[in-house]
C-alpha cells in the first residue's frame, strides 16, 4: 500500500484513488459542487482545489488527481483557500437568485424570515410561525402594532399590485398565539451562572434579555421607569399599542424565561454604573433616547412648552397633563404624530407644524390617519419665538423653503425672509427629537457625540465588558432596529461570556437579484392582480373620541388570503444549496466580481423546473442522465461565458424524458435543476 | 512569336493560400496563356515559401541562381516572360531578389521543400528524398529503436507545450491494447498563424510520411488529420497525397510490403481554437461536444475512443522524416541542448519582412526582429512583440537579446508556443492589445471550468472599463487577482494561459495601465474612449468643414469664427482632425 502525506498527516490509499476520496475517507473536509461519486470526475466547478507541495507541486483539482506515493497535500491552506473563494465568488457574479428573500435581507433591520412565517401562516401554522419569528425578534405582536415597515417598501409584490401587508400579519399571528394560550417562548439552555446586567426594559434591553436568557445566561435589568417597554410604552400612545399586549410579550420574556428586573431603578441614582460593574460578567446600555432635544429658540422654558416624550409618558401613566384647548406640535416625526394624535383624542385643538413639505414626512399612512382625526398641518414652517401672554402662548413661526437636494439628496429648509407670522395656542408640544442620558455612563467608553461608541460587528464599547445598543447608540429609531441591536448584542455578548471573543453575528447570506425597480417585467407578469388585504378597523368617530386600538383582529381566511399573496421570493432550494453553504462558509461577497450575468430564465414541465439562471453549469444533470442512458434529457447548448444547460436541440422541458429525475434532482448543487412541487422547510 | 530562350527555365508560381489571396491565381492563368510563344520555358506551381509580403511571387533558377520575382501583378507577365534571362532590364520593372540572400539567418528543416516543389506531385516529393525515412524504418529499424532515435534527436512538440515527443511515443507505444491511434493535430487556431498549414499545402508528403512513422512506431493502424474546415487548400492537397500514397503503396493494408498496414482519415474541424486542445479535439473527432477533460488519463493511456493514442502537431510530424533520414545526432546538433532543432515562426504585425520563416532555436529575438525581419514597418520603433498569440506573452524591446528557445521564453512570461510572432510598434496601446487577446480568449472560451468561462469575461471587462477610463486601482488588483488564480485553477491549457497577455503586459507596461486607470489617458491614442479632441481657438479659421464632416453634428460655430467641440456627442471618429486645412484640431 502506498502512503500520502495530506494536511502533514499520513494515509494509505490504493491504487488509482483520487486526493477527494482518500479525503472523504478520512473525514477531511473538501468542497465540491460538480463531482458526483459514482461518476467520473469532471473538472468544472475547480472548488475542490489542493495543493501539492512536492514533485509536480502546485494546485489540482483534488477529484480528478491520483494520489502518488510520497506525495504531499494541503487541502485547506490559505492559497487553497482563497482560490475556492474566488471560484465562489466568480459563480456568484453569474447567478440570478435570491437565496431568501429581499424583504428579510433588505427589508427588515432584524432579517425577520418573513416569507418562512408568511407561509406557515398561510397554513393556519401560527405557533409555528410565532417561533420563527422570535427568532429573530421576540415581540412579534408588539412589532406587529408598530413597525412602519421597511419591508414592504421592498416586496416584490409591489411590482404586481400592492405589497404584502406584512407588518400586521405578526401582530395576528402572536394574537393567535396568545388565544391558544401563548406567547410560548422556547426553553432555556442550562445554567452557565453568568451574570449579564442590562440598562433598560426596552425593546433591545428585553430582546437582549430573552437571547442572553435562552442561553442561560442569569440576566438582571434595571429600569428607571415603574414599568417595562421603554418608548414602546411610554413613547407608543394606546390605540396603537394597548398595554396588556405591551405587559403580554414582555411579562412572557420574564416569566417564562426568568428575568430579573428592577423597576424604578435609575442606574447612576438608585445604583451606581461601578456596583453594576461589579456585581455583572457584562454590562448591556439599552437606556434608549428619552430627553427631548430643545429648540433653542427665546422662550422655550416657559412651562407652556411640553417635550412630548414627557407629555406621552404622563398620558401612557393615566395622569396626563392639562394643555389647554388648542395646542400646536412641532416636529413631523412618528413621536410627533403620536404626541397630536393624542391630543386630538383629548379633545384638543392640534396643529403639527412642520419646517419641510409634507412630501419628507416619514409615515405616510399615519399622515392620513392623523388627518382623519383632525390633526390640522402647517408645512414648510417653523416657530422661531414663544412668549407667554396672559396663560397664553404667542408662537412666532417663520416660513421655510427647501433648497436644492444636496449630495446625498436631502433638501434642507431655508427660512424666508420676512415672512413670520404669529399663532395663539394654549401650549406647545416639543417633537423635534430626542437625546440619550449617558450621564451614568464612564467617560471611556463615549464617543465624540457624548453617547456610547461601538463596534458595530458586535456592540462592544471599548470596555471589553460593556456593550451598548438600541436607541443609545443611534439616537431615536425603529423599534425593530432596537430589537435587532439587542439580538447582536446578546450574540456577541454570549461569545464573550462563554469563548472570550465577542465574536458578532454573521451577515445574512445571500445571492441577491436586483433592486425592485430594476427586475425585468416577466418575473412578475404570471401573477393574477389580487389586492392587499383591508384591515378591520373601528370608525374614524370611534377612533377620535378615546384610545380604543385603532385595527381590529382578522378571520382566518383574511389571513390565509394574505400570507397566499406572498410570491415565495427566496430560493427554494436554500436549505440544500451546495453553492450557497460553501459561499457561506469561504465567505463569499457576491459582489466582488461584478458584470454581465444570466438573467432571469426558467422552463418546466409537470415533474421539474429547470432554473438556467440559478445553474452553474457543473453538468451534473447531463452526466447523471446519460449514466442512465438518458441522452434525451439535457445538453450544453452555447460556448464559453453564454453556454447554457437545456434540453436537446435549445427545446423545452415539456419535450423532455425525465428518467432518473430524483438522482439528478438530488445531486445538482443549486436550484439550476429541481422538483417542480418542492417547498421550502421553515424552521 | 515564338522565342527560344538559351536555356530551359522552369518558372514556379507560388500558390499557398496567400499567395492565392495576393492574386497568384491570375498570375498563372497569364503565364500559362503566355507561355505557349515560349519554346523551353516551362511553368508549374509550388505552395507558400514563407514570403509572404513579396506575394504574388515566381521562383525561378537562371543562371544557376534562384531569383524570386516578387509582388507581381498579371500585367507584368509578357514583359517579364521577354526579359527573362536580361536580369538587370528585368529588374528595372520587376522585383527581382536572390532567395538565397532573403533566407540568410534562416535554416530550413521542415520548409525545406516548401515552395520549392509542387505539392500535388508525389514524384517532387520523391526526388527529394521523401519516404526515404519509412523505406528505412520499415526495412530495418524496429519501433523501439524509432523512439530511441526520437528520444535522442531530443525532438520537443511544437504544438505549444514543448513536451518531449519521443518520450510521448513511447508512453503511447507502452500502453497495451489492441487498438492504437495516431492523431496530426492540424488545427492550428492560434489568430495570426499559419505555419502549419504552409507545411500541409507545401509538403502534404512530409506529413503523411511523419504521421506514417509514428503510427509504427507506436503500434496504431489508423491515423487521423484534424484539420480545420478553414483550410481547404490544405485539405484539397493532404487528400490528393493520400490517395497518391495509396496508389504507390505507401500507405495502407500493407505498407511497403511491409507487412505493416496503415490508413489516414481526414477530419475536418470547426475551428474551435480550443478544438486544438488534445482532450478537446479528440471528443470533437468522436463526434462530441469539443470540451476538453481533465488530465490525466492523459490519451497516450486513454485517447480516441478510450484507445491508446498519440496526438503531435503538424510540425512535429514534419520534422520526423528529416531525423530519421540525417540521423538523431544531426538535428540535436542544431539548436539549443535543451530546445534542439529549429522552429517555424510566422512573423507578423509592424514588422517589413512579414512572413514565414523557420530559424534554429537559440537565435536572439534582435536578429529576428531587425536581422531576417527586417525591423519595424512604420516609421515607430518596435515596442515588443507578442509571442504564442493569446496563449503567450510580450516581450519588451529592451528584452530583445533574449533567446528564442523554451526555457528562456519561458522566464521572461511568454511562451514558444506554436509559432505566432507579432510585432508592434509605438503606436499600439498595450493595454489594448491585451484585451484584443483575452476578447479571443472569452470568445473561444468552451464554457467548461469556472475560473476560464467566468474569470476570464470579468478580467476582459475589467481591462474594457481600463480602456474606456472607467477603472481604478482597486479593479487593478482584481485584474492581478484573478490573472494569478485563472492561471493555476483552469481545467485546460486555454484557460491556465489566458492570463499571459495580461500578466506579461503589466509586468513590462505597468505604466501604460497606470495611465489608463490614473489619468484617464491612453498615450498612444488607441483607446478612443479616452481620446479626446479639441480645436485650438487660436489656429481656426472657422471654414466649418470639420462641423460639416461630424457625422454626429457635434461641432458648433459659425463662418470665420472659432469652433468648438461638444464632448458629450463625440464619438471620437477622428474626421474633424483629419480636414482640418491648418492643424486646428488636436487630439489629447
Ligand atoms: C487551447 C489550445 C489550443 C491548442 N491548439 C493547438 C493547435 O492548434 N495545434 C496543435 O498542434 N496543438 C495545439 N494545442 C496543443 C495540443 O493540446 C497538444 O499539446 C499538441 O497537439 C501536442 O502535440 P506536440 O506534442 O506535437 O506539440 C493546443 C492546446 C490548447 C490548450
Ligand atoms: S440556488 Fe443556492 S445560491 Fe442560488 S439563490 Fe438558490 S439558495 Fe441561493
Ligand atoms: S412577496 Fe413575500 S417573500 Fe417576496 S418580498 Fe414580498 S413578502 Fe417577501
Ligand atoms: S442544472 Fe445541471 S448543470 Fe446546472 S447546476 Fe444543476 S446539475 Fe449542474
Amino acid at each position: 500500500m502506498s502512503r500520502v502525506i495530506l494536511n502533514s498527516k499520513e494515509y494509505f490509499f490504493n491504487e488509482g484513488q483520487t486526493i477527494l476520496s482518500v479525503c472523504a475517507e478520512n473525514d477531511i473536509y473538501i468542497p465540491t459542487l460538480c463531482h458526483v461519486k459514482e461518476l467520473a470526475p469532471y473538472g468544472s466547478c475547480f472548488v475542490c482545489v489542493v495543493e501539492i507541495k512536492n514533485g509536480r507541486a502546485g494546485i489540482v483539482p483534488s477529484c480528478s488527481t491520483a494520489c502518488s506515493d510520497g506525495m504531499i497535500v494541503e487541502t485547506d491552506n490559505e492559497r487553497v483557500k482563497g482560490i475556492r473563494k474566488m471560484a465562489l465568488e466568480l459563480l456568484m457574479s453569474d447567478h440570478f437568485g435570491d437565496c431568501l428573500a429581499p424583504c428579510m435581507v433588505e427589508g427588515c433591520p432584524a432579517n425577520i424570515n418573513i416569507q418562512g412565517f408568511l407561509a406557515l401562516e398561510g397554513e393556519g401554522k401560527y405557533q409555528e410561525a410565532a417561533k420563527l419569528i422570535r427568532q429573530k425578534a421576540p415581540i412579534p405582536n408588539i412589532l406587529g402594532r408598530v413597525c412602519p415597515a421597511p419591508c414592504e417598501k421592498v416586496c416584490r409584490r409591489n411590482r404586481v399590485d400592492e405589497p404584502i401587508s406584512i407588518r400586521i400579519q405578526k401582530r395576528y399571528i402572536s394574537d393567535k398565539e396568545i388565544e391558544q394560550g401563548g406567547p410560548f417562548l422556547p426553553a432555556k439552555a442550562s445554567d452557565t451562572g453568568k451574570v449579564v446586567s442590562i440598562v433598560g426594559a426596552g425593546p433591545a434591553g428585553m430582546t437582549a434579555s430573552y437571547f442572553l436568557a435562552l442561553s442561560g445566561h442569569r440576566v438582571k435589568v434595571y429600569e428607571a421607569h415603574p414599568k417595562h417597554g421603554g418608548m414602546t410604552r411610554y413613547g407608543i400612545p394606546y390605540y396603537r399599542l394597548p398595554e396588556d399586549i405591551i405587559d403580554k410579550e414582555l411579562d412572557a420574556i420574564i416569566a417564562q424565561l426568568g428575568v430579573e428586573i428592577l423597576y424604578n431603578t435609575k442606574v447612576g441614582k438608585d445604583i451606581s454604573f461601578e456596583e453594576l460593574m461589579e456585581s455583572s460578567d457584562a454590562v448591556l446600555l439599552a437606556n434608549g433616547a428619552q430627553i427631548s432635544s430643545s429648540m433653542d429658540i427665546p422662550g422655550e422654558n416657559s412651562s407652556l412648552v411640553v417635550p412630548a416624550v414627557k407629555y406621552l409618558e404622563l398620558v401612557a401613566k393615566h395622569t396626563p397633563r392639562e394643555i389647554g384647548n388648542e395646542t400646536v406640535v412641532v416636529g413631523g416625526g412618528h413621536t410627533a404624530m403620536d404626541a397630536a394624535r393624542t391630543a386630538v383624542r383629548m379633545g384638543v385643538k392640534t396643529t403639527i407644524l412642520y419646517r419641510r413639505s409634507e412630501e419628507e414626512m416619514p409615515g405616510k399612512d399615519e399622515v392620513a390617519e392623523a388627518i382623519e382625526e383632525g390633526v390640522e398641518f402647517q408645512y414648510l414652517s417653523a416657530p422661531v419665538k414663544c412668549e407667554e401672554v396672559k396663560n397664553k402662548l404667542k408662537v412666532t413661526c417663520i416660513k421655510m423653503e427647501l433648497s436644492q437636494p444636496d449630495a446625498s439628496g436631502r433638501r434642507s429648509p431655508i427660512p424666508v425672509k420676512g415672512s413670520e407670522y404669529e399663532l395663539q395656542v394654549d401650549t406647545m408640544i416639543m417633537a423635534i427629537g430626542q437625546r440619550v442620558d449617558s450621564s451614568f455612563m464612564p467617560l471611556d467608553i463615549l464617543g465624540k457625540r457624548g453617547i456610547p461608541e461601538i463596534d458595530k460587528s458586535n456592540m462592544q464599547t471599548r470596555n471589553e465588558k460593556v456593550f451598548a445598543a438600541g436607541d443609545c447608540v443611534t439616537g431615536p429609531d425603529l423599534v425593530v432596529t432596537a430589537v435587532a441591536a439587542g439580538r447582536k448584542a446578546a450574540f456577541a455578548i454570549d461569545n464573550y461570556l462563554m469563548k472570550a471573543v465577542a465574536f458578532g453575528e454573521k451577515k445574512l447570506f445571500s445571492s441577491v437579484t436586483g433592486e425592485l425597480c430594476e427586475l425585468p417585467e416577466v418575473m412578475f407578469a404570471t401573477y393574477e392582480k389580487k389586492s392587499r388585504m383591508i384591515i378591520p378597523h373601528i370608525s374614524i368617530e370611534e377612533r377620535k373620541q378615546g384610545f380604543n386600538v385603532i385595527e381590529l383582529p382578522a378571520s382566518d381566511e383574511q389571513l390565509k388570503y394574505e400570507a397566499e399573496r406572498c410570491l415565495l421570493c427566496g430560493c427554494v432550494e436554500v436549505n440544500d444549496c451546495k453553492l450557497k453553504e460553501y459561499s457561506e462558509l469561504y465567505d463569499v461577497d457576491t459582489k466582488m466580481f461584478q458584470g454581465e450575468s444570466r438573467e432571469y430564465e426558467k422552463d418546466s414541465n409537470d415533474e421539474v423546473v429547470l432554473e438556467t439562471d440559478k445553474c452553474i453549469n457543473c453538468a451534473s444533470c447531463i452526466r447523471i442522465a446519460e449514466a442512465n442512458d438518458n441522452y434525451k434529457l439535457l445538453g450544453l447548448t452555447g460556448r464559453g461565458f453564454s453556454s447554457r444547460v437545456k434540453p436537446p436541440f435549445n427545446g423545452e422541458m415539456k419535450e423532455v424524458d425525465c428518467l432518473a429525475c430524483d438522482e439528478i434532482v438530488n445531486n445538482c448543487p443549486t436550484a439550476g435543476i429541481r422538483k417542480g412541487n418542492k417547498k421550502v422547510e421553515y424552521s | 512569336m515564338n522565342s527560344k530562350l538559351p536555356q530551359s527555365v522552369l518558372l514556379k508560381v507560388g500558390m499557398g493560400t496567400c499567395g492565392i489571396a495576393a492574386g497568384a491565381r491570375a498570375i498563372y492563368d497569364k503565364l500559362e496563356e503566355q507561355v505557349k510563344n515560349f519554346q523551353n520555358i516551362e511553368i508549374d506551381y509550388t505552395s507558400c515559401n514563407g514570403f509572404c509580403h513579396l506575394e504574388p511571387l515566381i521562383e525561378t533558377i537562371i543562371k544557376g541562381k534562384t531569383l524570386l520575382l516578387a509582388n507581381l501583378s498579371a500585367e507584368q507577365i509578357p514583359f517579364l516572360l521577354e526579359n527573362l534571362t536580361n536580369k538587370k532590364l528585368l529588374s528595372s520593372k520587376v522585383l527581382v531578389i536572390e532567395k538565397d540572400k532573403k533566407l540568410k539567418g534562416q535554416n530550413r528543416i521542415v520548409l525545406e521543400n516548401c515552395g520549392i516543389i509542387n505539392p500535388d506531385k508525389l514524384n517532387d516529393y520523391l526526388e527529394k528524398d521523401g519516404y526515404v525515412a519509412l523505406k528505412k524504418v520499415l526495412n530495418n529499424i524496429s519501433p523501439e529503436e524509432v523512439i530511441e532515435n526520437i528520444k535522442k534527436s531530443g525532438l520537443r512538440g511544437r504544438g505549444g507545450a514543448g513536451f518531449s515527443t519521443g518520450i510521448k511515443w513511447d508512453l503511447a507505444r507502452k500502453a497495451q491494447s489492441e487498438q492504437k491511434y495516431v492523431i496530426c493535430n492540424a488545427d492550428e487556431g492560434d489568430p495570426g498563424a499559419f505555419m502549419d498549414r504552409a507545411v500541409m499545402e507545401g509538403d502534404p508528403h512530409r506529413v503523411i510520411e511523419g504521421l506514417i512513422i509514428c503510427g509504427y512506431a507506436i503500434g496504431a493502424s489508423k491515423g487521423y488529420i484534424y484539420c480545420r474546415a478553414e483550410y481547404p487548400l490544405a485539405i484539397m492537397r493532404l487528400r490528393k497525397a493520400i490517395i497518391d500514397a495509396k496508389e504507390s503503396n505507401l500507405l495502407g493494408e500493407n505498407v511497403l510490403n511491409s507487412g505493416f498496414g496503415f490508413e489516414i482519415i481526414i477530419k475536418e474541424g470547426a475551428g474551435a481554437f480550443v478544438c486544438g486542445e488534445e482532450t478537446a479535439l479528440i471528443a470533437s473527432v468522436e463526434g462530441q461536444r469539443g470540451m476538453p477533460r481533465i488530465k490525466p488519463p492523459f490519451p497516450a493511456t486513454k485517447g480516441l475512443w478510450e484507445k491508446p493514442t498519440n496526438i503531435n502537431n503538424v510540425e512535429t510530424l514534419a520534422n520526423i522524416p528529416w531525423i530519421i533520414r540525417k540521423g538523431a545526432d544531426s538535428f540535436s546538433a542544431l539548436g539549443t541542448e535543451k530546445s534542439p532543432g529549429t522552429k517555424v515562426f510566422s512573423l507578423a504585425g509592424k514588422i517589413k519582412n512579414a512572413g514565414l520563416i523557420e530559424i534554429e532555436m537559440g537565435v536572439s529575438l534582435r536578429d529576428i526582429i531587425y536581422g531576417i525581419g527586417g525591423g519595424s514597418s512604420t516609421n515607430k520603433e518596435v515596442k515588443a512583440v507578442q509571442l504564442g498569440g493569446p496563449s503567450g506573452g510580450c516581450i519588451p524591446a529592451e528584452m530583445f537579446d533574449t533567446l528564442v528557445d523554451y526555457e528562456s521564453l519561458m522566464s521572461t512570461g511568454a511562451i514558444v508556443g506554436s509559432g505566432g510572432m507579432v510585432a508592434v510598434d509605438e503606436d499600439t496601446c498595450m493595454v489594448d492589445l491585451a484585451k484584443y487577446f483575452l476578447q479571443f480568449i472569452q470568445s473561444e472560451s468552451c464554457g467548461k471550468c469556472t475560473f476560464c468561462r467566468i474569470g476570464t469575461k470579468r478580467m476582459l471587462e475589467i481591462l474594457t472599463r481600463m480602456t474606456e477610463g472607467k477603472s481604478n486601482m482597486e479593479e487593478l488588483n482584481k485584474l492581478r487577482a484573478l490573472a494569478q488564480n485563472i492561471g493555476v485553477a483552469s481545467l485546460c491549457a486555454l484557460g491556465k494561459t489566458a492570463p499571459n497577455p495580461v500578466m506579461t503586459t503589466l509586468r513590462y507596461f505597468e505604466s501604460e495601465y497606470l495611465e489608463h486607470i490614473n489619468e484617464k489617458k491612453c498615450s498612444t491614442g488607441v483607446c478612443k474612449a479616452l481620446v479626446i479632441y479639441t480645436i485650438d481657438e487660436q489656429k481656426c479659421i472657422g471654414c466649418t468643414k470639420c462641423a460639416k464632416n461630424c457625422p454626429v453634428d457635434t461641432i458648433s460655430g459659425s463662418l470665420k469664427k472659432p469652433h468648438y467641440i461638444h464632448q458629450e456627442k463625440c464619438i471620437k471618429c477622428g474626421n474633424c482632425e483629419k480636414v482640418c486645412p491648418v492643424g486646428a484640431v488636436s487630439k489629447l
